[in-house]
């Protein structure tokens, strides 16, 4: 007999060699250690944060100081990272515009996975009507082309950076939502439920505190996969003015502020358009590694 | 499968009604009265004339009527193709649309077609080539371009090919009817800025589900008879693989339209995302709702399409 094929488990290169998984935060971590592109995402990430949270110490100057006299200065002993039109220090515009970003990925992306595993767990455990026109609903929302949906919510409510964080819940809570759907309808089945059941347990504390634990792996998994995507469209909302507003710094709006001066000064646009993709990369090499690490299945998610 | 068609059409019609549903009551949140917008600031009238004018426009856009008429009359007009006019300029917004269309459609299209060029090969190379240098490199350079801001990338092209080398105009719009060489000119940027956004999504499935077809009984049946590698690969491995990969390019339309919402902004190119988002500034509602409501109802219809299209694909595929 040939050997089967190798790719019979689509597991990629994270998992090769993965030994059996110790549970708990401390095994879920010494999986995650194995995984290289994760752990530099890790780090990538970790910048991030360590800017956003440390930005009033670490900024040389007030990020919205403006100094007429030194109005586009080149990267230089000064100004790391130059200055901008209005002669503001881009490094320091740079580091608080990681908070904007990170908060606003975060909160959003928290907001929508609890709002989605709730209506995924009432309806996978619910079933029936209840079940069918709370997925009918996420559907349509679904339906709604991503950044389209974000600039119709942000035109009708007025361009600011709540607004712009409300879009992008609205857009991710109902993938949410169906996958932990998923995962309550096999659960629900469960011996260990039906004792539950049997011994007259509530369906809240069933499902919040027998079927949610179980179900957890796939909502972290698609909440840190989700992170990345998040920053990107406030980064983008914030780029067309309707997130952000000035004269407060975020990444998206230097990217468009920059784009002005490309020509004389393309340090601007470059290096906020880097930190960006610094942090959505690092966010994504994170969600891919915390996939292969809890739920290998989910690949293709 | 008729009959499939038939049931999958009528199950757009509920998602239909809670996706125009959303976006009129996304008006009726706007702060301040449309009709109000659409006086604007600059003309002056006095009291009773204001008051007069304001009502007047009020029964022209219906805002007089009650909530559940207006809903109604909206998406009836919306159905034979009456979108309004817009607010600033009175122009059909039905006009204004298909006259920035085909700007959007070549962006589209083009972009479409180039993630197809870049990641289809892409990704059978990375998975023909498992677990190697090389699939490591194509599936690190697919993360990348899922990581890569639009805003970034378009800057980077316009700053190394506008500016610095001067090959290419850095904005701008020369229509195709004018001058194809012009034309052509001045979609590169946008297009490559778009379409490999795009190519990393396909590129990262192509992969996965190749991987799955590789490992089927059936491809080593096809090995075994001594088949050609290419033919193996392709009539065998392709053809199974194509499922998903269809599923996404349906799913993948909706980045693409969003994304040419920023990238005509970011290359001031005329089409319907920047007509939106001009009328976002402008709060220009009814171009607004009517460019939302076109970009969503050709998305419902392209993943309709897609489902669909998996019959064709693969006959073993049964509705019932």
């Amino acid at each position: 007999m040939a050997s089967p094929p190798a790719a019979v488990d689509d597991s990629g290169v994270a998992l090769a060699g993965t030994r059996p998984r110790r549970a708990g935060v401390i095994g879920f971590l010494a999986t995650f250690r194995r995984q290289r592109l994760g752990m530099a995402g890790a780090v990538m990430l970790s910048l991030t944060i360590i800017a956003a949270a440390t930005a009033p110490w670490l900024a040389p100057y007030d990020p919205n100081k403006i100094d007429p006299l030194r109005v586009l200065e080149s990267p230089g002993a000064q100004h790391w990272l130059g200055t901008d039109g209005l002669g503001r220090d881009v490094l320091s515009r740079i580091l608080y515009g990681a908070r904007v970003s990170l908060y606003a990925g975060v909160l959003v992306v928290s907001v929508s996975m609890i709002i989605g595993t709730t209506i995924g767990l009432v309806a996978g455990y619910a079933g029936g009507l209840i079940d069918a026109l709370l997925m009918r609903a996420m559907d349509a929302l679904l339906a709604f082309p991503g950044l389209v949906f974000a600039l119709a919510v942000t035109a009708a409510l007025g361009p600011s950076l709540t607004n712009a964080m409300i879009a992008i819940a609205v857009l991710s809570f109902p993938g949410a939502a169906r996958v932990v759907r998923g995962a309550t309808l096999s659960l629900r089945e469960r011996d260990f439920i039906t004792a539950e059941r049997v011994l007259g347990a509530s369906p809240p504390r069933i499902l919040f505190r027998h079927i949610l634990p179980n179900a957890l792996a796939p909502i972290i998994v698609i909440g840190s996969l989700r992170l990345g995507g998040a920053i990107l469209i406030e980064t983008s909302l914030s780029f067309l003015g309707l997130g952000v507003q000035p004269p407060q710094a975020s990444w998206g709006s230097m990217v468009n502020e920059g784009s002005r001066f490309l020509e004389r000064a393309p340090w601007i646009s470059m290096t906020s358009g880097g930190a960006i993709f610094l942090a959505v990369l690092g966010a994504n090499l994170v969600g891919d590694a915390v996939r292969d690490t809890l739920d290998p299945r989910l690949r293709n998610a | 499968m008729t009959e499939y068609i038939i049931r999958r059409f009528f199950m757009m019609i509920p998602v239909l009604l809670i996706v125009t549903g959303v976006l009129f009551m996304l008006r009726e949140a706007t702060p301040g009265d449309p009709a109000s917008v659409a006086i604007g600031q600059e003309t002056e009238l006095n009291k009773a004339e204001y008051k007069a004018t304001l009502d007047n426009l009020r029964a022209k856009y219906d805002l007089d009527k009650p909530l559940a008429l207006q809903y109604g009359l909206w998406v009836g007009r919306a159905a034979i193709g009456d979108l309004g006019n817009s607010y600033r300029s009175n122009q059909p917004v039905r006009e204004a649309i298909s006259e920035r269309l085909p700007v959007t459609l070549e962006l589209g299209g083009l972009s479409l077609l180039l993630s197809w060029i870049i990641a289809v090969p892409a990704g059978v190379i990375a998975a023909r080539n498992r677990n190697n240098v090389r699939d490591l490199g194509a599936n690190f350079v697919g993360l990348l371009g899922l990581s890569v801001p639009n805003i970034w990338m378009a800057f980077i092209l316009i700053y190394f090919f506008a500016v610095k080398l001067q090959w290419l105009p850095p904005s701008g719009w020369v229509r195709f009817s004018d001058d194809p060489l012009g034309n052509l000119r001045s979609v590169i940027l946008p297009v490559i800025t778009l379409g490999t956004s795009g190519a990393a999504v396909i590129m990262r499935l192509t992969r996965s589900s190749l991987l799955e077809v590789i490992s089927q009984d059936y491809m080593r049946t096809a090995r075994a008879k001594g088949l050609r590698e290419r033919a193996i690969l392709w009539r065998h491995g392709m053809r199974n693989a194509l499922i998903p990969i269809t599923t996404v390019v349906g799913l993948e339309l909706g980045g693409l339209i969003g994304g040419a919402f920023i990238v005509e902004q970011i290359f001031s190119l005329p089409g319907m995302g920047k007509l939106a988002v001009d009328a976002i500034y402008a709060r220009d509602y009814p171009i607004v709702q009517g460019v939302l409501l076109m970009s969503t109802v050709t998305y419902l219809l392209a993943n309709f399409a897609v489902d669909i299209s998996y019959g064709l694909l693969d006959p073993r595929i049964r509705y019932d």
